[in-house]
């Protein structure tokens, strides 16, 4: 028995390796290989997109709530003793202990309480036993599923409902195989999977497929709602079809296009009508393959003129996936995320992309490191005058642009400013916008005239600062030591930015700037500013 | 200011503010608009209401629980086990109280308040044998061996810390 294991092909990954630390040590803790957990955590800032896929991007320091950092204030209301309160005896005490209720008006009747219920009768309903346990951790599970009949019904509920490959050994990931392909009821139990890796035999040809049993696991989860899944072709593309309607994919192929495997995925999505959400964040298409031939070439037959995925919203995939897939959806998505690696001297064809995801409400676009600046204005103005909201038809429009910039230059943030500053305007109807940068460049940091008010730090949640401009703002940062310098947190030109912004395009109101990977040299790193339109 | 009648027929006057923190009562002050109507609680006793209102009470105010929260917030939130030092002493009550509390959480729907007694109940759980939860519980062990070496084979590859 071999588990699959994978390179990864993508340079920028290692970039989010400081946000990753809670995986990993959940996941050394139990045994599973470091290495692999590191290298499928796809890039940051898709959260939106794939719960599943993204748990290792979680912002380091980001917002927090306050009620969890503030230590709350009584409320003033008296609270007696436990004690007191359990037992009421009169009036005097209820109406001192309460002070905003009313008397009892049946007084007689609050004494009749102890009678009304037993002991004997203070079984929960399972459903309730199962919110108890979910708290608990799963080695405890074990164990309290041989206290009763009852106790073994909701531990089998908690334990399956979720399986995650990554927090189970390999070795007990196999026994668990073994149990899911015996067991029907147990394996449609499991609504949610993620197989990052999976026990695998190696064929005659050489090649590495799935055992025996975890084939037969999955055949058995008729339940299965969500899946992430390491490699589509060998699990998915078999025959018969697999028993599940998922409605979240997630495929961590990370060299997906050949035209075989994506006629394999349509054929294999044809039949998922209640997908809402697919994501195939690690495919890499191969620059250059877009001779026009090839689009309209020898596609799946049958599949050329009806619709499918009636239920899809969400979409992450590289462009000509994208178009692809989009060319067989009646209906326009909800949210999309695109990962662009080509420029247009390599293959990319901006308008064509950008045509096919019409009538999307939020769009998440990612540059790789190998775009270049001509490339990103060129798509980020084309989207502007495609995506936006037309009086004319009636499609809804853009609401939500995201844009990530992978590129490690010292002043990436400055040109991607001057970029957004050149085609805001073209953004009609536009809500929101995020822009995500590695790290504000040295640069900014020092010229910024250090003006601001000087905040109070560490800051511990997000402080509403400058009402003078008429954007309200506030500083994300995520404090790893004690104090900062004023010129540090200042941050004048993303200010002044986000000010011209919201002139040019009227319906701006929400402005982010993140920068997920802050330089290490100060105490405290600015990982991120929000601007806010006052009403 | 919103009238609460119990199961056992006591009538409770409160804070508008206070009682929608369970959102079974907002949505049924929603759907009913401004009514000087009691809001009949069958299935909530009034030592139990009691308890519930003087929770409500002390969190007034505080941000609830937005419907679609993030589901991997949802699951670290799920880990833990941490209760804060008040709603800790608030919950400090006898097992049949504190079982009626979870019920009455569950039913009008007052999120943060389930999760504070389920937390309590995992606490008392936690790392103890199968016998010594039977015990604290009242329950009767209705395996049989057979049944019992199943299970145990059944969750093993759970069993990993």
């Amino acid at each position: 028995m071999h588990f699959l294991s994978s390179r990864s092909n993508e340079p920028v990954k290692t970039y989010s390796d400081a946000a990753d630390i809670p995986i990993q040590e959940k996941i050394s803790k139990n045994g599973v290989l470091k290495r692999v957990t590191t290298l499928f955590n796809h890039r940051k800032g898709h959260s939106n997109v794939s719960p599943h896929a993204t748990d290792g991007n979680a912002p380091v320091g980001f917002i927090r709530d306050t009620a969890a950092v503030y230590p709350r204030s009584s409320s003033g209301s008296s609270t007696g003793s436990p004690d007191e309160i359990r037992r009421p005896s009169g009036l005097g005490r209820r109406a001192s202990l309460m002070e905003s209720l009313q008397l009892p008006v049946e007084p007689e009747a609050s004494n009749a309480d102890g009678d009304l219920r037993t002991p004997a009768n203070q079984s929960l309903p399972l459903e309730l036993l199962e919110t108890i346990l979910s708290f608990l951790p799963r080695f405890d599970l074990p164990r309290i599923a041989l206290v009763s009949a009852q106790f073994c019904e909701a531990t089998r509920n908690v334990v399956y409902q979720i399986l995650d490959f990554r927090t189970i050994s390999e070795s007990r990931v196999e026994k668990l195989c073994i149990i899911l392909s015996t067991s029907v009821s147990l394996a449609t139990r499991v609504r949610s999977l993620s197989c990052h890796s999976w026990p695998a035999t190696i064929s005659s040809e050489g090649h590495l497929t799935p055992s025996l049993d975890f084939t037969s696991a999955l055949r058995n989860m008729s339940n299965l709602e969500s899946l992430t899944i390491r490699s589509f072709a060998p699990v998915l593309s078999q025959w018969p079809p697999l028993p599940f309607q998922l409605k979240t994919l997630v495929i961590l192929d990370d060299a997906i296009f050949s035209q075989q495997v994506t006629d394999h995925l349509l054929s294999f999505l044809r039949n998922q009508t209640s997908l809402q959400s697919l994501a195939l964040p690690n495919a890499i298409e191969q620059p250059c393959s877009s001779d026009d031939s090839s689009h309209q070439g020898p596609v799946a037959s049958g599949l050329a003129h009806e619709t499918i995925l009636p239920s899809l919203s969400q979409l992450h995939a590289p462009p000509q996936l994208m178009t692809r897939i989009c060319s067989l959806l009646a209906h326009p998505l909800h949210t999309v995320v695109l990962d662009v690696t080509t420029t247009l001297y390599t293959g990319l064809r901006p308008a064509a992309v950008l045509r096919a995801i019409q009538g999307v409400s939020e769009l998440d676009v990612v540059f790789t490191y190998e775009v270049d600046k001509r490339t990103i204005e060129k798509f980020l103005g084309a989207a502007g005058g495609i995506l936006s909201e037309s009086d004319g038809c009636n499609s809804r429009g853009l609401t939500v642009l995201e844009v990530e910039v992978l590129w490690m230059e010292d002043d990436t943030a400055e040109i991607l400013y001057s970029i957004i500053d050149s085609i805001i305007s073209r953004y009609n109807g536009l809500h929101t916008l995020k822009l995500t940068t590695p790290f504000r460049s040295r640069h900014t940091q020092i010229s910024t005239p250090p003006s601001s008010v000087p905040f109070p730090l560490p800051i511990p949640s997000p402080i509403p600062t400058t009402p003078s401009t008429g954007l309200s703002s506030m500083l994300i940062t995520s404090p790893v030591g004690g104090t900062v310098s004023n010129e540090f947190v200042s941050s004048g030109t993303e200010k002044a930015h986000a000010k011209a912004w919201t002139q040019a395009c009227s319906t701006l109101s929400d402005i982010q700037f993140r920068f997920p990977d802050p330089s290490l040299d100060a105490d405290t790193a600015l990982c991120g500013v929000w601007f806010r339109r006052k009403k | 200011m919103v009238l609460l009648v119990t199961s056992d027929n006591v009538q409770f006057q409160v804070d508008k503010e206070v009682v929608e923190r369970s959102v079974l009562i907002k949505n049924m002050l929603e759907d009913v608009g401004e009514s000087d109507q009691s809001i009949p609680l069958a299935n909530v006793s009034s030592s139990v209401l009691k308890k519930v209102i003087e929770y409500c009470e002390h969190h007034r105010g505080e941000p609830l629980p937005s419907a679609d929260a993030d589901q991997n917030q949802d699951e670290t939130r799920k880990r833990t086990t941490d209760i804060s030092e008040w709603d800790q002493k608030f919950i400090t009550v006898d097992q049949e109280m504190l079982f009626e509390i979870i019920l009455a959480a569950n039913y009008l729907d007052i999120k943060s308040l389930l999760d504070v007694g389920c937390k309590t109940v995992a606490n008392m759980i936690k790392g103890k044998t199968p016998e010594e939860i039977r015990r604290l519980f009242n329950i009767v062990n209705d395996f049989t061996p057979e049944e019992e070496a199943q299970i145990k084979k059944e969750n093993e590859w759970a069993e990993d810390r």
